[in-house]
């Protein structure tokens, strides 16, 4: 695992708040904080995984990152520049070393455009090909995504969701980025066909140096990916490790996220927890540290005091007051109460 | 900063190996410009002559209104459209090669509907097309120029697949062809002419001499009925084409600009729906001054665009917020790329559909307008005033029954086309 | 939406009162003395700037002031006060037509889809939205009038309200069914009757031919759904599931179109009324146009302008409703 590295990204205090209007006048009533003061840095060559549930804001931190949405307050330093301040050309340019694959690869490509062309698009617009040369160079991208000639002038809907997901990355590596946000790229598709196009992205990653930003709700996708984890809830990061999330969870959240999922072991007797209550609403968040409502661990000092992310060794970062103290293994009088509820 | 990092952009993709650019290409592009500056020119200069007399003369605010839709307007859209496209070859930028075939003939069309001055720029685009042809030029376009249309000669194969099939579609196409062969050809069979009365032979009914009989000042009414066909066609489409220019400059406008824009174009189109279509036409009518047909035209045409700037805006507001719209913006896509490669043709397809059906609507309003008297001049050969002056003899049929069915027949295959059109384009019943 | 629509309408109407008609052929003509031309300009804040003649105008309207109508030759509240009725007479009928027919016309189009009911429906909607009113209106009356007394047959009224010269009529609220009801005059309730069989069946084929489509295509939809399909395979009957399930939610698109059509209907009466001598707002229109008119134009217009505010708001009210998702807080 790789521990140090110049950080290609550095993201500090960002927050993206959407405004809430209502009434005749269009009055702010309130906002949805979808990311509330994250900070993070992602290190040249990584693949940084994003996990959460859906709704808790990983997919808006992927946008504003790549200024795709303008956000609120904070920094997004790339390159010693703060994109989050640069003007339209400065955007311009900062795409061009950016990349996106959305979750969605139908609604991401235009029903009316051909391959070739969307494919291209990335090329054209920022004046790199045009012509036969634009040709040579699209189908090169496709080749490298598994993809042949006879591809080039079909339309999006005459392919399979895996082709079509493979269609999106090769757009998506078209400018040759230095970062590619991947937001949820196998949640739309099959398992056999998901596994396919993780290893595609790994094999792309270590071809073109690149830098991923891998967001998805699956645990074990995430852990297949990536080189760090970010645990994000209501907008908030609340564990990032370096180490194996599924052996090494320190958040109460991470623990009961990971031992949610399942695993392939018959004899396995788990520790299933189950999370009480609902998950709150962005709107009117809890004071505090955001997941004290549903902890089993929760104080006093929980409700009151928001905990800053720790370092716990090793880049381990965790934002708990009492992280590192809590009993997450689940002894056996806990697993009983567990079962009970 | 901002230097630095384009710099290693530039080197990191593989730099462009520089084309040598034939001389025919940049004749070609020249040539281009030059039209499209011309007739931008002559509709600036027309635009300014229109102004001038409004300030001399005092001519009717509404009818500079007219003169601007009907005359000026596409020549200075055109002009600058062309323009654009001779820059783009000059840069070889190669979508702009298939933008010159369709573009230059879409142009000399209008060129040659608009007479005058503009029929000679008709030459210039046909010089273009020629340069396009010739062998130096063709190396830069033409075998990925195959390559694009080959795709969407596909689809459209299948639209036509999918039209034979729907009988109701064919029916109108055959009926829709049957009226413009009509039109065409009315010179050529009709027995007498649109204003030719035979003053002895008044109010016969239908016999072997008039075999739909004749009109109280002995016109003959299946020689006018058809003669009228030139006449209502030629409404019913330039009134459909310019408000639906108009409209959809407009509703575009308001849907990518959004906010106060926005506010004031759906204020003033809410106005617009609330005044009586009839009436509101006749309001303008009397404003014009003249009752005669370029003065119905221009009337309808500001009735109508609202309709069309209300559907395309709400279009472009939900291709706006598509998730491919976003992928385009985030690999550097400006605003009016996003606009005219991805918007506009995502919602283009209703809004046709909605022209169609509009025809027999603009059809059937103009005519009743003609009923009541605020239409075409006493005497032309035109459905509605065929109508009205029949109504004083209701009792004799024919000089009623021909006409209108004329127009129903006519306005139901717009209609069926244009429905037949809609179930055909949705997206559920394609394959996609 | 409703507010700035009519101020909208308003400014319209001023500004062809106003600016492009001559505000002062309303007090003048050509035995006016001019001497008296001056006065009345003063007095009646002619020379003041535009604006404050828009503010004058404003308060004439809400005064109820709405000017002098040389075609009907009465103040033109008189002249609203007698036509209004006729023409909302006119429309309610036909649009009581067209829902009680077009509605389950789309039903049984919708529910037996491309089978022959569902084709002969269809072209009988695109020929009601292809049809030319006024040509319609001719051809009923050569028939149901014009050939009906030829061969004998009991035949319809060419046009009026009632036979003025056999059945006496005093008005009342000028809603002669209502006002027949009242005074429990029925020989003059069914003559009414009659004379409306004509104009209301020409004015609500249009109206029927459009919620015909809307009924089917919305039915079509629904039907679609997976709620259908459940309520189905519960194994309840067709009917139910029809008339139960989705009717209600097919029903919420065929509202706003309702509603919309109410404003076309007056659209259309204008073409109607003036075929069958209906003395309403739209025969008194199309006269005022022709005499340039202006007062009554305006009136027209602004009453349109109103009638088609209301029946937005109403039917956004009804979508509440039908639609719990909607709710007005």
């Amino acid at each position: 695992m790789m521990t140090i590295g110049k950080p290609l990204i550095q993201v500090k205090n960002l927050k993206k708040y959407f405004p809430l209007t209502g009434g005749v006048f269009r009055k702010v009533l309130g906002y949805v904080r979808a990311v509330d003061d994250v900070s993070f840095d992602i290190i040249e060559g990584e693949t940084l995984g994003l996990v959460g549930e859906s709704g808790c804001g990983k997919t808006t931190a992927g946008r504003t990152i790549l200024r795709l949405i303008p956000p609120t307050a904070g920094e997004i330093i790339f390159e010693g520049r703060d994109i989050a301040q640069v003007k339209r050309r400065g955007i311009r340019e900062y795409r061009r070393e950016t990349g996106i694959v959305f979750q969605d690869p139908m609604a991401s490509l235009d029903p009316r455009l051909t391959i070739k062309n969307a494919v291209g698009e990335p090329l054209l617009v920022n004046g790199i090909a045009r012509g036969y040369r634009l040709r040579e160079m699209v189908l090169d991208l496709l080749q490298k995504v598994g993809l042949t000639e006879d591809h080039l002038n079909r339309f999006p809907h005459e392919f399979s969701r895996g082709q079509r997901q493979r269609i999106s990355i090769a757009r998506a590596l078209a400018l040759n980025p230095k970062f590619v946000v991947m937001d949820e790229p196998t949640s739309s598709t099959d398992v056999s066909v998901q596994a396919q196009t993780l290893n595609l992205m790994k094999d792309l990653q270590a071809e073109f140096e690149l830098t991923y930003l891998f967001i998805s709700h699956n645990l074990s996708v995430v852990k297949h990916m990536s080189d760090r984890v970010a645990v994000m809830y209501l907008g908030k990061i609340l564990e990032m490790t370096p180490r194996d999330i599924f052996e090494e969870a320190m958040h109460p959240y991470s623990a009961a996220l990971v031992s949610a999922v399942p695993v392939p072991n018959p004899e396995y007797r788990g520790r299933a927890q189950v999370l009480a209550g609902e998950v709150p609403s962005p709107i009117n968040p809890p004071t505090g540290c955001r997941f004290h409502p549903r902890c089993r661990f929760a104080k006093e000092i929980c409700r009151e005091d928001v905990p800053g992310l720790r370092d716990m060794g090793e880049g381990h970062l965790v934002a708990c007051h009492f992280a590192g103290e809590l009993d997450l293994e689940y002894k056996e009088e806990v697993e009983a109460a567990v079962v009970g509820a | 900063m901002t230097e630095r990092s384009s710099e290693t952009i530039v080197s990191e993709v593989e730099v462009i190996e520089v084309v040598p650019v034939s001389p025919m290409v940049r004749v070609l592009g020249i040539v281009q410009t030059l039209v499209g500056a011309v007739s931008a020119g002559i509709g600036l200069l027309a635009f300014l002559l229109v102004i001038r007399n409004f300030i001399l003369a005092n001519v009717g605010f509404v009818s500079i209104i007219g003169v601007v839709i009907l005359n000026v307007g596409p020549l200075v859209l055109v002009g600058l459209f062309l323009v654009n496209v001779g820059m783009s070859i000059l840069s070889l930028e190669t979508s702009a090669f298939s933008w010159v075939i369709y573009g230059n003939l879409l142009s000399g069309a209008l060129y040659l509907l608009m007479g005058g001055l503009a029929v000679w720029l008709t030459l210039g685009n046909l010089l273009a097309l020629v340069l396009l042809m010739t062998p130096a030029a063709r190396s830069y376009w033409w075998a990925l120029f195959v390559e694009d249309t080959r795709p969407r000669i596909k689809e459209i194969r299948y639209s036509l697949y999918l039209v034979r099939r729907s009988p109701l579609v064919v029916a109108g196409i055959i009926i829709l062809i049957g009226y413009v062969l009509i039109a065409i050809f009315v010179p050529y069979f009709a027995p007498y002419g649109p204003e030719e009365r035979i003053w002895t032979e008044t109010l016969q009914p239908p016999g072997p001499n008039h075999i739909w009989g004749t009109d109280p000042n002995g016109g003959d009414v299946f020689s006018m009925v058809m003669w009228a066909t030139q006449i209502d066609l030629k409404i019913a489409v330039s009134v459909v084409a310019v408000a639906l220019a108009i409209g959809t400059l407009i509703g575009v406008a308001a849907g990518y600009f959004g906010g106060a824009v926005d506010e004031i174009v759906m204020r003033i189109t809410d106005v617009f729906f609330a005044f009586p279509g009839l009436i509101l036409a006749m309001a303008i009518v009397s404003a014009l001054g003249e009752r005669n047909l370029d003065n119905i035209s221009v009337a309808l045409m500001i009735v109508w665009w609202p309709t069309y700037s209300r559907l395309v805006r709400g279009q472009v507001l939900i291709e706006r917020e598509k998730l491919y719209v976003e992928a385009a913006r985030s690999v550097g896509a400006s605003d009016l790329r996003i606009m005219m490669t991805h918007i506009l043709p995502n919602t283009i397809q209703p809004v046709i559909v909605q022209a169609t059906l509009d025809m027999g609507g603009v059809l059937l309003t103009a005519a009743g307008l003609s009923f009541i008297g605020y239409g075409a001049e006493a005497g032309t050969a035109e459905w509605g005033l065929m109508i009205s002056t029949g109504q004083d003899h209701f009792t004799l049929f024919w000089m009623i029954f021909y006409p209108g069915m004329a127009m129903l027949l006519c306005a139901l295959a717009f209609n069926l086309v244009g429905d037949g059109v809609r179930d055909i384009m949705d997206p559920k019943l394609r394959r996609r | 939406m409703s507010i700035p629509v009519i101020i909208g309408v308003l400014a319209i109407t001023f500004v062809l009162a106003y600016v492009v008609g001559n505000p002062l052929a309303i007090y003048v003509n050509e035995r006016t003395p001019p001497q008296a031309i001056d006065q009345i300009i003063r007095h009646h804040g002619l020379d003041q700037p535009l604006y404050v003649q828009f503010f004058l105008y404003l308060r004439n309207l809400v005064m109820g002031d709405w000017g002098w109508s040389d075609t009907a030759n009465s103040y033109v509240v008189d002249a609203i006060r007698r036509f209004f009725p006729a023409t909302i007479e006119l429309s309610i009928v036909a649009m009581i037509i067209a829902v009680l027919v077009g509605i389950p016309l789309g039903i049984v189009s919708a529910t037996r889809k491309d089978q022959i009911v569902d084709h002969v429906t269809r072209v009988i909607a695109l020929a009601g939205v292809s049809m030319p009113i006024f040509w319609f209106a001719l051809m009923l009356k050569y028939l149901l009038y014009y050939q009906f007394f030829i061969w004998g047959l009991p035949y319809l009224p060419e046009g009026g309200r009632y036979s003025i010269v056999t059945v006496t009529y005093n008005p009342v609220t000028n809603f002669i069914l209502i006002d027949s009801l009242i005074t429990g005059n029925l020989v003059l309730f069914f003559d009414a009757l009659v004379h409306l069989v004509m104009p209301a069946a020409c004015l609500g084929y249009l109206t029927l031919a459009i919620i015909t489509r809307m009924m089917r295509s919305s039915m079509l939809e629904v039907l679609k759904e997976d709620y259908i399909t459940l309520a189905r395979s519960k194994g309840l009957r067709e009917r139910v599931v029809i008339y139960r399930h989705a009717l209600r939610n097919a029903m919420i698109p065929t509202v706003t179109i309702i509603g919309l059509a109410f404003g076309g209907l007056i659209t259309g009466a204008v073409l109607t009324e003036t075929i069958f001598s209906w003395p309403g707002l739209g025969r008194w229109a199309v006269r005022s146009i022709l005499t340039s008119d202006i007062p009554s134009i305006n009136a027209f217009t602004l009453l349109v302008a109103i009638i088609f505010v209301s029946a937005n708001l109403i039917v956004d009210l009804i979508y509440g409703a039908l639609d719990p998702r909607i709710r007005y807080g």
